[in-house]
């Protein structure tokens, strides 16, 4: 019977295979070479090297990327100081969703037609980050703050850091909870937002102008529970449709405000229940889903909703309700503006969303 | 004495037929074959994820970048079509640029010994940021319509994806029995230092595996992609990668390394993905659904830890008896 041994030398491996094979051993010879020459070592330590300065060229090569585009909401508070320009702090919580792509376009183009400068901070959907964001915006100076909360209830906290150090605060599209201001003893100066209840309202007229005030509608609805503005779109939907008895809705699902999650969830709504001849999305990401799941399955069945950025209203989607997040921004800064010359502002500007029965949304105008 | 060995993959392929015949009694809806398809259809980039990931959980590391290369890649298919080109060519480039996180991953861990787990948390922020500098984090139509052939597109009434995903797991099966690179990747996973000892190639290894997991999240990215008809860039970043971890884990792979196979990680997503659209269909609220998927995960690897820890018992009971014998 052969034996098998590991052979541990510094002659390469070949050469003690040979030797020793002849002794009726199967050998896994392993040559030391390496080890003892320090070889590996040097490599990784280069390796280790030229991953550093990659990494630096890249970092170098992303900012200067980024002044090249000469975004003027980069500059910093010594800026400001020198050339007397008042600074707006603006926090916002993503920008993976076109809508506030759109909106920090809507900052950066209204501050220079007013004559601001706009400092604006992205918190990637983390409320601790957006505190900490505004927190430095106080540290700065700011003579004003314009805050689109992460949510609802967390984003009172940083209404307050800005409101203890005087600072006015507009909020735009999500509306900081009154009961978390009330009980941080804050408060905020102008609400700017969509009319969101107004919106699902209008879609639901549309829906009873397409079809009439007796069609027997079976909906599907695909929505985000945990989300104000949807929850206040459907409420506003189905007001519009009392008018019509013969409507029945089969089934709520969660889109998670992504196309994908709501592809998925229509698609396994849609076979659930094979009598829905209507889907309500309401937003842009849950319309996109459902559309393309309507379309998968090769369902006749039409989906009206809050609108798909640059998406053509078509057969299956006839009807979608558009906002406006980069006149949104231009609006919260006009109202800064009057705010510090010392006129009189509104506590809350609610406007009407564009209803697309035909054509596509404007660039900067979505769901 | 001769005894039948249960297959490993027993405790979730029960669970499984266990889900399903609930489901079925539950749901006069979700026992039809269109549902079955849509059900496979739904899970298909999960299994992908789930599939590569096996490969990295059997060499003892992890891949957490694989939800982010959804994004990328789903992107990039997109952003490459854009430029003119058809989408075989668009799809083939997105490939190549899962492949390379995947293989820069593999590089990082080996050469640099970083631990997996802070290797592909750092490229998952890379891979997922790229399409967002990129396109400034907007979703990008797709130019060439013929794409959506392979979201949408049937072959011998089975919808692509999941045509694609039998496919690659066959093929995955053969990589890990029958090839060198397979008896390597569970000999890694075993015991790397034995395993550099007995002369295996560990750096090939390791690149490979992060390689494979890299190009299965591609090809997750390419259906998403192709069924949306949109490169969204933040596709991929929801439970995506949590359930196709637990999807391999639930089948029996261990996180340890060296245990586990492909028929028991595609039992593992295929449970899942019932579980979840199941649910739908029963009109169970979506805040239950990862509490479910949850004690389902909990149970199916509580089960296979039972299992191992009784049979690691027997044998030493059994050695116990026979170093008696020898005295």
């Amino acid at each position: 019977m052969k034996k098998s041994i590991v052979f541990l030398s510094r002659e390469p491996a070949n050469i003690i295979n040979e030797e020793l094979y002849i002794y009726g051993f199967n050998i896994h010879a392993v040559s030391m070479n390496k080890l003892y020459s320090g070889g590996l070592d040097m490599r990784r330590k280069i390796f280790s090297g030229l991953c550093g300065v990659l990494m630096i060229l890249l970092l170098f090569g992303a900012a200067a990327t980024s002044f090249a585009g000469g975004k003027p909401e980069q500059k910093g508070s010594a800026a400001t100081t020198k050339s007397k320009v008042p600074l707006i702090g603006v926090a916002l919580p993503n920008t993976t969703n076109p809508y506030y792509v759109a909106m920090r376009q809507g900052f950066i183009d209204g501050a220079k037609e007013l004559g601001f400068e706009v400092d604006i901070q992205i918190a990637n959907d983390n409320d601790a980050t957006q505190l900490a964001q505004v927190e430095s915006f106080v540290q700065k100076k700011v003579v004003a703050i314009a805050l689109n909360g992460v949510k609802s209830g967390p984003a009172a906290a940083s209404v307050a850091a800005a409101y203890k150090a005087k600072i006015p605060v507009f909020t735009v599209n999500v509306i900081v909870s009154p009961e978390d201001l009330k009980a941080h003893g804050a408060e905020i100066v102008t609400y700017v937002g969509a009319d969101n209840f107004a919106g699902g309202r209008q879609i639901g007229e549309q829906v009873i102008a397409d079809y009439g005030k007796d069609a027997k509608l079976v909906i599907g609805i695909v929505t985000e529970p945990n989300e104000i503005p949807p929850i206040q779109r459907t409420k506003g939907f189905k007001e519009a449709l009392k008018v019509n008895p013969n409507v029945v809705y089969a089934q709520e699902v969660d889109g998670n405000v992504k196309p994908d999650d709501s592809m998925r969830v229509t698609t396994e709504m849609l076979q659930a229940n094979p009598n829905i001849n209507l889907i309500w999305a309401d937003t842009g990401p849950h319309a996109q889903g459902a559309l393309q799941a309507v379309k998968s399955m090769g369902r006749k069945v039409k989906v009206y909703g809050f609108a798909i950025a640059d998406h053509p209203i078509e057969e299956l989607y006839p009807a979608a309700a558009a906002q406006e997040p980069y006149e949104y921004a231009k609006i919260v800064l006009q109202q800064i503006k009057n705010y510090l010359e010392g006129k009189q502002v509104p506590k809350e500007i609610l406007r009407p969303l564009k209803i697309y029965t035909r054509g596509r949304p404007a660039p900067g105008e979505v769901g | 004495m001769h005894r039948l060995k249960m297959p490993d993959e027993i405790g979730v392929i029960t669970i499984w037929l266990v889900v399903f015949i609930i489901m079925s009694i539950l749901s006069p809806g979700f026992r039809t074959y269109d549902n079955f398809r849509l059900l496979l259809l739904n899970g298909a980039v999960i299994s992908f994820l789930s599939l590569g990931q096996t490969f990295v959980l059997l060499t003892g590391g992890v891949d957490l970048s694989t939800g982010s290369v959804i994004a990328m890649t789903g992107v990039f298919s997109a952003l490459f079509m854009s430029f003119g080109l058809t989408w075989p060519i668009a799809s083939l480039f997105s490939l190549l640029s899962g492949i390379l996180i995947g293989v820069l991953n593999g590089v990082f861990i080996h050469y640099v010994k970083i631990p997996p787990f802070i290797v592909t948390f750092s490229t998952s922020g890379v891979a997922l940021s790229i399409p967002q500098i990129i396109t400034g984090a907007e979703s990008i139509t797709i130019a060439d319509r013929n794409f959506s052939v392979i979201g949408s597109g049937r072959f011998l009434s089975l919808p692509i994806p999941v045509v694609m995903i039998i496919v690659a797991a066959i093929i995955a099966n053969i990589v890990l029995r029958r090839t060198i690179l397979g008896v390597h990747i569970y000999a890694v996973g075993g015991n790397v230092e034995s395993a550099r000892l007995a002369g295996i190639n560990v750096a090939i290894t390791r690149v490979s595996v992060y390689a494979i997991s890299g190009l299965c999240a591609a090809f997750g990215g390419i259906i998403t992609t192709s069924r949306l008809m949109v490169g969204y860039p933040s596709a991929g970043t929801g439970n995506e990668l949590f359930y196709s971890i637990a999807s391999a884990v639930v089948g029996g792979v261990s996180l340890f390394g060296g245990i586990g196979s492909i028929l028991g990680a595609m039992s593992g997503a295929t449970l899942i993905a019932t579980v979840s659209n199941g649910m739908t269909l029963l009109r169970v609220p979506s805040f239950w659904q990862p509490l479910v998927i949850g004690l389902i995960i909990l149970s199916g690897v509580s089960f296979d830890k039972y299992r191992q820890v009784r049979s690691e018992k027997k044998h030493s009971i059994f050695i116990k008896r026979a170093s008696k014998h020898n005295k």
